[in-house]
């Protein structure tokens, strides 16, 4: 792009509609910055009021005029809340489901998009075209369903249901990610560790993985976060306080003063939970984004 | 390659090892040897008054009967419906869980045990209050034990009213009617400032208590065969409650995240309609308030009718079926619960009434009683207390509710509507049953 | 090419009788050299076939079995015939209101959501300072989900001195507003909910203009064309397959929406789906009704119900729509 900018401008011929630096161009361009970096911070500000309430006391929390930030931040707030309910032990029992499903996640759906883009098999055509189509249909409203399997297979209540889809391929953007990597590695790779006598399973091991890390890497990102931040399957699966996962045990908290107050006198110590909750995924937004991008731009999903 | 498939197979192992470690904690639960765990589902915040207490009873129970019995106390974050029935799934149920309601769709399910074991040999039942036992019926049978008891009265706040110059309300029951506290509540009103006499919260039980004190009578006795809105009568009972509602409305019509509750506990509201339960928050040493600084006048009564109903908060212990070892652990910490001592002492700290006569006469009532004097009305009101068979239309009753209070119809609307859909409701859940 | 110390395969998978070999061919194809690979491709779909089987497969045949049962989720389930679809279709007003609240909110919120994105997207696709940055302030909001941001939502949203109410009355507005304690307002506040999460159709969007060939814009200019129709003639039909795609996806995803109104509405201490329950997402109830009312089978026959609806919008959005999408080359 630049370079070629550079060459077009050697030659005088810069693009048509910003060929003069004109004063038009110059608004156009104060009112295009204006634009994008107003927007960007109402994008922001939702945020920055979580963490501003978090940090409030609680006669701060619905003053008049709004109080954008504390005067001192009460950072014993985020002590309090979090030891006001066993989240330590949901934070350990996140992190348990999340790795698992992540695991499964990446070794399912780097197999099933290794088939799908380099085997060839009489019946690849037939269910690459079913993930696609699946991905079409609208498999979370069948949770319902997919509750009487999992009590079917008296998995209701241990957390069996919210690991296992992830190595059974649900992922299916997932699935498709990869198959549009591993299309782009040269198969010429492959071929000559075929020559070779490499099995399937030792190309896929010794070739294609060591050159798709980056793709692995996105997978396993947005497996991350898809699983941090599920709520519904937990709060159906689990039966067992002691087994709550993060935000299960948020919305408990939530409701264990719904109940009382029919009121939410303590939105501070909410905020700072949701805080804590967010910022993994924030502080691994901020350093991974390009491959986020990458990510969506690759399979167009970042579910 | 050998290198390859051991790293494979024990990625695929590990975490599997690793679950199962996780997830496998509740099947010991079974073992046929040692103290019986058994678990009591319950709704209270653990940090919350009521959680305190009982969480003190159970500490008790499990000292009491060490090495036979251990009861875990398991609060269900306000989502009991979904917790039962997802633990009804798995075959896990709890020994004994606290239910809104008599818990109709447990006894559908035959999930719940007999309960002629319970009052043939564990709760007497002629030691039950008179009118406790009826609401835990279900086609004539028993289904469920009552918890505990509890009706609504107001609360008024004495300084506010003295400064005010307004007399406190008449103790007596029936003495004080709806347009005295219309009156009351509306000399604190001022909708530009904004203040506020009282705060409707607890709207769909007043528009219960309101429609039964108007003469209205919800369902026919057999809860079965139709509604009874329909009849002019009870139409003119809803509508005149209904409009009680476009009275009583203070305050915007705000209700998610209103904090009306707070006010009268910070005394910037003179006037609160709650149960009992809510006492121990508002007293010292949890509240602000001194014994005398609050006074406790029994529910206002209709105006026109002179009635004087109050609504009850049907609330039951399910006892579900499981192993039998499980079962009579089970039993045998119902019968200590309901044991005149310490169902007398969990209502007077919770905050509740006694459901048993025996527990009435029990010392320890009657020494918290006499602390307590505003115990009294509540006791008084329980002859007067009504509850909603069965509870099953009370979406359709909040809509009802909501339709006047935002103005999104008229009264006579929002009772057509009403009538309409819980009538629907009744004849689905017959038409399935 | 011959190269005679390859070993072409370590298993002979050739049929002995024709049968056999029929069968061989079927499976795993005409070339015997492929065969061993082929086998390795069954080997390597196992993980997702399972799954397709189990969790996309089978709950479509499982809710088409229960909605035809009477069963609260636990203990014996009972056939009662179509029971369950003609109470819905004839009686069910909760259905209708479900119904109707979602197919508000999906045929505003995702519009809604794709015009915002496609006019950030078009604002970065200029070559700005920093445009790294404000593209990731965009994208943040749609990586945080969950209970967490409904939290987040619940206060700002607040029916009293929220920072919304602070913010509308700093802009003249005489009286607060409700937002999610009111029926009026509960729709416009999902709908904002749903317009800040734009990130994923933004960044798609922004991929489509990016791809839009340079040349285009530049004999449009010689030819004279005005900005509107640079947007008509050349952008929009160049993106128009991201334009579709996000579309398709937005739509199918928001009818399913059930976490936001779960935590908001479904607590279970007011009516199911908030005041008059405006917020009465399908999702949320199809929710109450295997959840909090026990009516698995009820809910299996809304949920494949749902699933007619979705399939259908999406087909006629590929037929309708899908056809005017212009495919370069």
């Amino acid at each position: 792009m630049l370079e070629q900018n550079f060459i077009g401008m050697l030659r005088g011929e810069s693009a048509p509609w910003s060929r003069r630096r004109t004063t038009s161009y110059l608004i156009r361009r104060t009112v295009l910055y204006v634009f994008a970096i107003g927007g960007a911070c109402i994008y922001a500000l939702p945020l920055f009021l979580m963490i501003g309430t978090s940090l409030k006391a609680p006669m701060e929390l619905y003053v008049r005029p709004y109080q954008w930030f504390p005067a001192t931040p009460q950072w014993q707030n985020y002590v309090q809340a979090w030891t006001a309910f066993p989240f330590t032990r949901y934070l350990f029992n996140t992190l348990y489901v999340t790795i698992m499903s992540l695991t499964g996640a990446v070794i399912s759906c780097s197999f099933a998009a290794y088939a799908f883009s380099r085997i060839r098999f009489p019946a690849r055509k037939i269910f690459f075209a079913l993930v696609l189509a699946a991905m079409m249909l609208p498999r979370d409203a069948l949770f319902i369903p997919t509750y009487i399997i999992w009590w079917r297979l008296g998995a209701v209540g241990t957390y069996i249901p919210l690991w296992a889809p992830g190595w059974l391929g649900r992922g299916l953007s997932r699935i498709f990610l990869l198959r549009q990597f591993f299309r782009t590695i040269p198969v010429e790779l492959e071929d000559s560790a075929k020559m070779d006598g490499c099995s399937a399973f030792q190309r896929f091991w010794s070739i294609i993985v060591p050159l798709s890390k980056p793709a692995i890497g996105v997978v396993m990102i947005f497996e991350f976060i898809s699983n941090w931040n599920s709520f519904v399957s937990p709060l159906i699966y689990l039966k067992d306080p002691q087994m709550y996962t993060l935000n299960v045990g948020l919305n408990m908290f939530r409701d264990a003063f719904m109940e009382q107050f029919a009121s939410m006198p303590n939105m501070h110590q909410f905020m700072a939970i949701a805080t804590i909750i967010i910022m993994p995924v924030i502080i691994i937004f901020i350093f991974l984004q390009r491959y986020f991008v990458e990510g969506i731009q690759l399979s167009g999903i970042n579910r | 390659m050998k290198t390859v498939r051991c790293v494979l197979i024990s990625a695929v192992l590990l975490p599997l090892l690793v679950g199962t470690a996780f997830a496998g904690g509740t099947e010991e639960r079974a073992a046929p040897e040692g103290p019986v765990e058994i678990e009591y589902w319950h709704d209270w915040a653990p940090e919350g008054a009521q959680g305190l207490v009982l969480q003190g009873l159970a500490d008790e129970f499990n000292a009491r009967f060490e090495g036979e019995i251990v009861l875990g106390l398991v609060y269900m974050g306000g989502r009991r419906d979904e917790k039962i029935a997802a633990s009804l799934a798995a075959g896990d149920p709890p020994e004994v869980a606290w239910i809104s309601g008599a818990g109709q769709s447990y006894y559908d399910a035959g999930v719940l045990i007999s309960m002629d074991r319970v009052y043939d040999d564990i709760v007497d039942r002629a030691d039950l209050l008179p009118n406790m036992r009826e609401p835990m019926q279900y086609l004539g049978k028993d289904i469920t034990l009552p918890h505990e008891n509890s009706n609504l009265a107001v609360l008024y706040n004495r300084n506010l009213l003295r400064e005010k110059g307004i007399a406190f309300p008449s103790a007596v029951i029936g003495e004080y009617t709806w347009d005295d506290f219309i009156r009351d509540a509306g000399a604190f009103t001022d909708l530009d400032a904004p203040t506020y006499g009282w705060h409707p919260r607890w709207a769909t039980a007043m528009v219960w208590a309101r429609f039964w004190q108007k003469g209205g009578q919800m369902f026919s006795d057999d809860f079965r065969t139709n509604l009874v809105v329909s009849d002019p009568e009870q139409q003119a009972a809803m509508l005149g409650a209904l409009d009680w509602i476009d009275r009583t409305l203070y305050r915007e019509p705000i209700t998610a995240n209103d904090r009306g509750d707070q006010s009268f506990g910070s005394s910037d509201m003179p006037f609160e309609i709650t149960g009992p339960w809510a006492l121990p928050r508002y007293f010292k040493p949890i509240g602000p308030f001194d014994p005398g600084d609050i006074g406790v006048a029994p529910f206002p009564a209709d105006n026109e009718t002179g009635a004087v109903v109050t609504y009850w908060y049907q609330k039951a212990l399910a006892i579900f079926a499981k192993s039998e070892r499980q079962e009579e652990a089970g039993l045998e910490f119902i019968k200590w619960f309901y044991s005149p001592e310490i169902h007398a002492r969990w209502c007077a700290d919770a905050g509740y009434l006694p459901v048993t006569r025996s527990a009435l006469e029990h010392p320890v009532w009657i020494e918290y009683a006499r602390a307590n004097p505003w115990v009294e009305v509540y006791i008084e009101q329980t002859a007067f207390q009504q509850y909603p068979a069965a509870g099953i239309p009370r979406g359709d009753m909040d809509r009802m509710r909501d339709m006047v209070r935002f103005r999104e119809g008229t009264p006579e609307q929002a009772l057509r509507d009403y009538a309409r859909d819980a009538q629907d409701v009744l004849d689905e859940f017959w038409a399935t049953r | 090419m011959k190269n005679p110390r390859v070993k072409v395969s370590r298993l002979r998978l050739t049929g002995k009788t024709a049968f056999t070999e029929k069968l061989y061919t079927f499976f795993l194809g005409r070339d015997r050299l492929n065969r061993t690979d082929a086998l390795w491709g069954y080997a390597f779909s196992a993980f997702w076939l399972g799954g397709f089987l189990l969790l996309t497969v089978g709950p479509f045949v499982v809710s088409l079995v229960m909605s035809f049962y009477r069963w609260p989720g636990y203990g014996p389930a009972r056939f009662i015939g179509i029971h369950n679809y003609e109470w819905i279709f004839t009686k069910d007003r909760l259905f209708r209101q479900a119904l109707s609240v979602t197919a508000r909110f999906v045929f505003t919120a995702v519009p809604v959501r794709i015009l915002v994105a496609f006019v950030v997207a078009w604002i970065l696709s200029h070559k700005l300072a920093g445009v790294t940055v404000l593209r990731s302030m965009y994208y943040l909001p749609s990586v945080v989900t969950g209970v967490a941001v409904a939290f987040m939502w619940m206060y700002i949203f607040e029916a009293q001195n929220g920072p919304m109410n602070m913010l509308i009355r700093a802009l003249g507005a005489k009286q607060s507003v409700g937002w999610l304690a009111s029926p009026r307002w509960i729709l416009p506040s999902f709908i904002i909910m749903e317009t800040w999460t734009l990130g994923s159709s933004m960044i798609i969007i922004l991929a489509g203009l990016k791809g839009v060939d340079r040349t285009l814009y530049e004999s449009a200019h010689i030819d004279g064309a005005k900005g509107y129709h640079r947007l008509f003639h050349i952008t929009l039909p160049m993106i128009s397959p991201s334009l579709f795609y996000v579309f398709v996806i937005g739509f199918i995803s928001a009818f399913q929406m059930l976490t936001m109104p779960l935590v908001i509405f479904g607590t279970g201490y007011q009516d199911v789906g908030g005041p008059m329950n405006r917020g009465l997402f399908y999702s949320l109830y199809l929710y109450n009704r295997a959840f909090q009312a026990g009516r698995m089978g009820y809910a299996c026959a809304l949920a494949w119900i749902l699933f007619v609806i979705i399939v259908s919008i999406t087909a006629v959005n590929f037929y309708f729509i899908g056809r005017k999408v212009y495919y370069e080359g």
